[in-house]
């Protein structure tokens, strides 16, 4: 028979469940965190317990005291946590602490017997489900990554693909460890450009959606005429930045200013304008300033929608910075692109394409670490 | 009753204009509220008892008419920090935490001297030991209650309240309005306070303002003689049923 020990501290309650789960457990109970610890010496199947031990004290928690202390001596020790008051931080921190579930009180019946019936089967095998659980993610992606270089690899070999058509992936992946060193040196000019244009578009567009906020004038005159631009093939604007800054540094950067400006600028708009009436209202009974309002209530508002503009701008910004490099350059990875398609040199094509995804790649999760660094106040 | 009276409306007006034409939501309504007094207002839906409270506390200007705080206009009075708004829904700012969210108001007005009893006003609320937790970590009723906090911690004179426990469950509700009780009997504020409940109205109130459908006035004032403290056994009382039953009859004919 399965032993279950309940913790708790009102003697009718515990009473009830006592009697409830003795026709089917061996039941030991605990109305305090003392006795409870006493029982963690026995052989336990199951815990139940309740969060708050001492009624008069708001502040008690020593259930989770218990949880800890469970973990601890027992880590495959399933521990079901009882609680009067739903969603609260108790609560999401006794999950992280590895409770096994939550039942509301007033308890129902059929929820303890469910709960208590899928613990103790579970718990017969934990570590099995948590390494599923956990390798599930990435398996299946792996997967299909080793079996689509498989597939290419075989049909360049069984078709007899010639190499300056589709090169094999191994030949690729030799390129790029022959000519790491250049090819880095190239992939870094790039990302100077692309970073540089990245950062300067997305201050100009958070600028101009400020002023957006702050000035209807702004926004009837101006911003019809920003949002028809992107009707512009920004591709062909790429000769032009040629014709005007030459080949150096400044035509690449600014074609990736002028492809970051853009979703900086709407999504800005969009969260500045995200805070509630309720908000303001707040605000003005306070009778906070304008730049109080922006400060302590529109910018945060605002920086889960900026952090997706950053995330769409950032894979935005390097394409931006290739296409200008292509149009006129002397080095970057456009510039490679460029010769090595002049010299039908397949290989170094593939191998660019492979190190500018990858720095996108990168870029891209830089960012998405520094939005889960700072924004964590969302769901 | 006009000699000691914080907060004075008289004939006051409001009308917005639509595109359908013009809609009065206010007509030629009068009230008063006494200084330390607990005062609910009670009345249909969309009858604008949350447009008189921000009409008092100059979120909004009424189209005609006269309101004054202790002789002053609401515009004075809210910059000089008289109001403390707990709106229906509790507005925290998700990105700070329960203390800095309490912290907001003295960091608006920069005032250290303010900031500086943030901890005892989230003591006062019951929340010692969530400091450092975020908005979208507690339930409800701990929202509310920092919420309160935060108008609290200024100690302006009136406390405005707009329905702010409506969103709670009962149980949670009746443990807010005995601790609302308890720190107003400790502060003795001005509170005007907006609910839907009748009980809700009766169990927290001095007095209980009825307000009729638009275009609204006042068209009732119900004392409420139940001695406090108030517990939650109060409402068992024959006085407390029967003072329910009144507003319920009288809302009734209001409809």
């Amino acid at each position: 028979m399965k032993k279950i020990l309940i913790v708790e501290d009102n003697v009718n309650q515990l009473d009830t469940l006592r009697k409830i789960l003795s026709s089917n457990f061996e039941v030991v109970t605990a109305t305090n965190l003392e006795e409870a610890n006493k029982s963690l010496e026995t052989n336990l199947d199951l815990i139940l317990t309740d969060i708050r031990l001492d009624d008069s004290d708001r502040d008690n928690n020593d259930g989770i005291v218990l949880l800890a202390e469970a973990q601890k001596k027992h880590p495959s020790l399933p521990v079901i946590m009882m609680t009067a008051y739903g969603g609260t931080m108790i609560e999401s921190e006794a999950r992280k602490m590895g409770a096994y579930d939550f039942l509301q009180k007033p308890i129902n019946l059929d929820e303890l017997d469910d709960v208590i019936s899928r613990a103790l089967t579970i718990s017969k095998i934990p570590l099995y489900l948590r390494c599923k659980k956990k390798i599930g993610g990435w398996i299946p992606a792996l997967a299909f990554f080793v079996l689509f270089m498989t597939l290419w690899e075989l049909s360049v070999k069984i078709f007899d693909i010639p190499n300056y058509l589709i090169p094999a992936p191994h030949i690729i992946l030799s390129e790029i460890i022959t000519s790491f060193s250049s090819l880095l040196q190239d992939i870094g000019v790039t990302m100077l450009e692309a970073v540089l244009g990245f950062l300067i578009g997305n201050a100009l567009g958070i600028c101009f959606a400020v002023a957006l906020v702050h000035s209807s004038f702004i926004k009837k005159s101006v911003y019809p005429y920003i949002v028809g631009s992107q009707a512009i093939p920004i591709i062909a604007i790429a000769p032009l930045l040629t014709i005007w800054f030459g080949n150096g540094l400044l035509g690449k950067v600014t074609m990736a200013v002028l492809i970051c400006f853009f979703p900086a600028t709407v999504n800005a708009t969009i969260g500045f304008k995200s805070v509630s009436n309720d908000a303001l209202d707040l605000m003005k009974s306070l009778s906070g300033s304008k730049y109080q309002v922006f400060v302590k209530l529109r910018l945060p508002s605002s920086l889960p929608f900026l952090f997706s503009a950053f995330k769409i701008s950032s894979t935005l910004s390097i394409i931006g910075a290739i296409v200008a490099e292509l149009a006129g350059s002397e080095t970057g990875i456009g510039f490679r692109i460029l010769i090595s398609s002049y010299q039908i040199n397949t290989n170094m094509l593939f191998a660019s394409l492979v190190v500018s995804a990858l720095a996108g790649i990168i870029f891209y999760q830089l960012i998405a670490l520094l939005e889960r660094r700072i924004i964590k106040w969302t769901a | 009753m006009k000699m000691n009276s914080v907060i004075n409306i008289s004939r006051i007006n409001l009308t917005y204009s639509t595109e359908n034409g013009s809609l009065q939501v206010l007509k030629n309504l009068n009230l008063s509220v006494k200084e330390g007094e607990f005062l609910s207002i009670i009345g249909p839906s969309g009858c604008g008892k949350s447009t008189l409270l921000k009409l008092i506390g100059d979120l909004l200007q009424p189209t005609d008419g006269e309101i004054l705080i202790k002789g002053k206009t609401p515009s004075i009075s809210r910059k000089e920090r008289k109001f403390g708004f707990v709106f229906q829904d509790p507005v925290l700012f998700e990105w700070r935490t329960v203390l800095k969210n309490v912290q907001l108001p003295a960091e608006i007005f920069g005032d250290n001297h303010i900031k500086a009893k943030s901890q005892q006003f989230v003591d006062l609320v019951g929340l010692s030991g969530f400091e450092n937790a975020l908005p979208k970590q507690l339930s409800g009723g701990m929202q509310s209650r920092v919420a309160i906090a935060r108008a609290l911690i200024y100690e302006p004179e009136i406390l405005l309240m707009d329905e702010c426990f409506g969103d709670l469950d009962e149980i949670t509700r009746d443990r807010m309005n005995l601790e609302l009780l308890r720190i107003w009997e400790n502060t003795h504020q001005t509170i005007v306070f907006v609910t839907h409940s009748i009980p809700e109205a009766v169990f927290l109130s001095d007095r209980v303002a009825v307000m009729s459908p638009r275009p609204s006035k006042i068209s009732e004032m119900i004392e409420v003689d139940i001695e406090r403290p108030r517990k939650i056994s109060s409402k068992n009382l024959p006085r407390f049923i029967e003072i329910t039953k009144m507003l319920r009859d009288k809302l009734e004919i209001e409809f």
